[in-house]
């Protein structure tokens, strides 16, 4: 298995973090954490696989307190890519799903998380509206 | 306050336990007042070396028996109990480093804190990414220099690098990381660079501004810098407590009563500032100007300062260190407040020459309409902009634009006491000031007209007459005379709206009055003797005549002093025209008086702007902001004035900055100054001449 801890923006543009990493690993990465971190939702935050003009981010995996929105979890990940405020930017959790930006990440994680325990969000560009 | 002094300083020993290794000690101080966990670990992991490496924190506290005992410190919380209850006479840490096999577990991790999403406005920072892309920063900040010429250069040059706009504000984290092990602040214009870059976290702008406000000599440690503080502190109450001493009765109570009528409005908006007015923060305020203006009899208060000192306030809190900070901050801008107004002009006359430089067709146009004496400046250059955006806004422009000038720490220490007085010039001069800004530099005249008006003020002065029907008598009368229009600060409309009831200056068919008096109020008081007297065409003096024939630069003198006349002979619906004919001839004055068409050229920057160059640029941009806009609606005069007087606190931050900097880096890369012609740019001002 390659090192995952110093993935290159390379590798995270071809494969996702699911096609990296094993259901059994990925479980035992959850709990793991949420030994350590028992009050923070593990999130995966990842490149639209269509998306073309954003940067990846140099960590996809985030801890995040529950009480926050996800309109302040997607205006943080806009300071991680370093956005300029004129650039849009459109979340879906699990690919699919527009995130609604008044939810808090509890109540996404609840009703949208994964099978192994990770939340999974992509980003793109907005391609509708721009 | 004795039990808050203690409280200011922790020291804090630590042993550091690795399997069978020796134990290590290590013993610091720290401020329990802004040292969080965070914070903490990060002096650890430098203090030790421990990057990279886990490690558990405890500290010697008692258990319910009273026996001493290793608790673990996990929270902030447990920090904050372990300073409370276990730090005397020292907080005893102890360190254990835990084998790393799991800490690459959470490498990968992005570890988001609720501190992090709420607090700051744009930028959302995760403290482990900082401290990972520090390296970077340091490494472009490792080849710049220590002179004044290389930082900035460096400040060009990283932008220019830089594709992101701005960084995120600096953090407690990466503010440790300018500090060396004894708590010196050993790379300040690094500090400087990257503030400049992204500002201060709000929560850090307390410690950060002083180095900014050159309030610490070189070198201090952190026990130093807190014994400093303190010093600096009883010299501040014991000078507040000699006002009787150092002024006459009268004299205080003059002071204090314009101080007064500023603070009672001053960012009265801002929950700090707000409520009644016995809120003690107004009372603060008011007595720190007060000492300020006692201790300072040259300067005295004037209009105005009440804006410099009421954001230092807020953010330091502290009335006593407030005070320190703006001794400080008055060091550079003592020049704005001062009677002769020399300052201003030439912050006046450089602005002037930036904007003809930078670009020529909107000044061809502001000199059209007769506007390119800029005097609708006037506010953001007195007060370095401060008013121009929202509170919190203007903070971090404030220590942005600090962070662009170089460090110039006091040598000792900073001087909270300003020169005495000539014998006798005292009572005088602050009676003469009143509550007038300094008024020379704006006169229509022009710069030239300064020095030649300040002697005859100081003859005045000598020969102690004051009479009304001389240029200068006029002056001191007009506030008697019409107490209000010398009372409203400029651009502060409510004023009037509350004088007169007439308060629909947003809409656009003005009636005749209100607009007369937005220009008395924003043209000072050179532009109120225009009112005084008949022959409104003829300036006041004839020395101004003079000056003005043999001087190209002073033909703006002739349109301003008119325009009142025009707008209130024609229908106020149709301002421009008048003010275009007198525009058109004035533009011809002025290119048959233009000596040479040979380009332009800009001071250095230790001279641009009295020292701050940077402050031009923000004005610059905001001009440039709407430009487009005001030549759309081919604005005259006065709707130049008022559209910009509308705009007061409203500004965009990021966009002004943000084009600042582009022409900011620019004007440093082209180094336009290195020329002789810079140097005669530089000599033209009257400052100089």
């Amino acid at each position: 298995m390659p090192p995952l801890v110093n993935s290159t923006s390379l590798e995270l543009n071809t494969t996702s973090f699911k096609q990296r990493k094993r259901l059994d690993s990925r479980i035992h990465e959850v709990n793991r954490v949420k030994i350590r971190y028992p009050c923070k939702i593990p999130v995966i935050v990842e490149r639209s696989h269509r998306e073309k003009v954003l940067p990846s981010l140099q960590k996809v995996k985030f801890l995040v307190p529950p009480e926050i929105t996800m309109g302040q979890f997607v205006s943080m990940i806009r300071c991680r890519l370093s956005l300029p405020p004129s650039h849009s930017l459109c979340v879906m959790i699990n690919e699919r799903q527009m995130a609604c930006l008044s939810m808090t990440m509890l109540e996404a994680y609840t009703g949208q998380r994964d099978q192994d325990g990770f939340l999974y969000v992509s980003y793109r560009s907005h391609e509708v509206f721009g | 306050m004795e039990e808050e002094e203690e409280r200011e300083v922790v020291r804090v020993r630590v042993r550091k336990c690795e399997g069978i290794l020796q134990p290590e000690s290590r013993s610091f101080a720290v401020d329990p007042q802004i040292t969080s966990l965070d914070v903490l670990q990060h002096i650890l992991t430098r203090a030790f070396d421990l990057s990279g490496k886990n490690f558990g924190i405890s500290y010697l506290g008692r258990d319910k028996q009273g026996h001493e005992i290793y608790l673990s410190l996990m929270s902030d919380w447990d920090l904050g109990t372990a300073f409370a209850s276990a730090s005397k006479p020292y907080l005893q840490l102890k360190l254990d480093i835990k084998p790393s096999e799991d800490s690459p577990l959470l490498e990968d991790w992005d570890i988001i804190s609720p501190k992090d999403v709420i607090g700051t406005d744009l930028f959302f920072v995760d403290k482990r990414t900082l401290s990972a892309a520090l390296p970077f920063t340091q490494s472009i900040l490792s080849q710049v220099g220590r002179t004044i010429s290389r930082m900035q250069q460096a400040l060009s040059w990283t932008y220019g690098e830089d594709v992101k706009p701005f960084k995120p504000p600096l953090s407690d984290v990466e503010f440790h990381t300018f500090l060396n092990h004894e708590g010196q602040l050993s790379r300040p214009e690094e500090l400087r660079l990257r503030i400049y870059h992204g500002g201060v976290e709000p929560s850090l702008r307390k410690v950060v501004w002083r180095y900014l406000l050159n309030v610490y000599p070189d070198g201090l440690t952190g026990q130093e810098r807190m014994d400093y503080m303190k010093a600096k502190t009883r010299e501040y109450y014991q000078l507040k407590s000699e006002w009787r001493e150092r002024c006459s009765q009268e004299d205080l109570e003059f002071i204090q009563g314009n101080v007064m009528k500023d603070v009672l409005r001053t960012d009265r908006t801002h929950p700090y500032f707000s409520g009644s007015e016995d809120n003690p923060h107004l009372q603060a305020l008011h007595d720190l100007l007060t000492t300020y203006a006692v201790t300072h009899p040259q300067v005295s208060y004037c209009q105005g300062m009440s804006d410099i000192a009421s954001p230092i306030l807020a953010v330091m809190d502290n009335e006593a260190h407030a005070f320190i900070c703006f001794c400080g901050i008055m060091k550079r801008l003592e020049g704005n407040f001062r009677m002769d107004g020399e300052c201003m002009s030439v912050k006046f006359a450089h602005l002037k020459l930036l904007l003809r430089y930078s670009d020529p067709e909107f000044n061809t146009y502001l000199m059209s309409r007769g506007a390119d004496d800029l005097f609708f400046c006037y506010r953001w250059l007195l007060l370095e902009l401060k008013r121009e955006f929202a509170f919190e806004d203007a903070l971090r422009m404030l220590e942005v634009m600090w962070s662009s000038l170089p460090p110039d720490p006091p040598e000792k220490e900073v001087e909270l006491l300003g020169p005495p007085c000539a014998p006798g010039e005292c009572l005088k001069n602050t009676r003469r000031r009143h509550m007038m800004r300094p008024d020379r530099g704006l006169s229509p005249e022009g710069e030239e007209a300064v020095s030649t008006n300040h002697v005859e003020t100081e003859q005045e002065q000598s020969e102690m007459i004051l009479e009304k029907t001389e240029p200068d008598g006029e002056q001191e009368s007009t506030p008697v005379r019409c107490p209000m229009l010398k009372q409203a600060s400029f651009g502060e409309f409510k004023c009037y709206a509350a004088n007169d009831g007439r308060s629909s200056f947003d809409s656009e068919d003005l009636p005749l009055i209100p607009v007369l008096q937005v220009r008395q109020s924003t043209e000072e008081e050179d532009e109120e003797r225009f009112w005084e007297q008949e022959p409104l065409i003829k300036p006041p003096d004839s020395l101004g005549v003079s000056k003005s024939m043999s001087n190209p630069s002073l033909t703006s003198c002739t349109p301003t002093s008119q325009s009142p006349t025009s707008l209130a002979t024609t229908d106020p619906s149709e301002p421009t025209s008048a003010a275009k004919d007198e525009g058109e001839s004035q533009l011809e004055a002025e290119q048959t008086a233009a000596s040479s068409p040979a380009p332009i050229s800009l001071p250095p920057p230790q001279e641009f702007g009295r020292g701050n160059p940077f402050m031009l640029f923000l004005c610059l941009s905001i001009l440039l902001e709407h430009r487009e806009q005001i030549m759309k609606q081919n604005m005259g005069y006065d709707e130049l004035a008022m559209h910009f007087n509308r705009l007061v606190r409203r500004h965009n931050l990021n966009r002004v900055l943000h084009r600042a900097k582009a022409l900011f880096a620019d004007y440093l890369q082209s180094r336009v100054w290195d020329s002789e012609e810079g140097d005669e740019a530089a000599a033209e001002s009257p400052a100089t001449s």
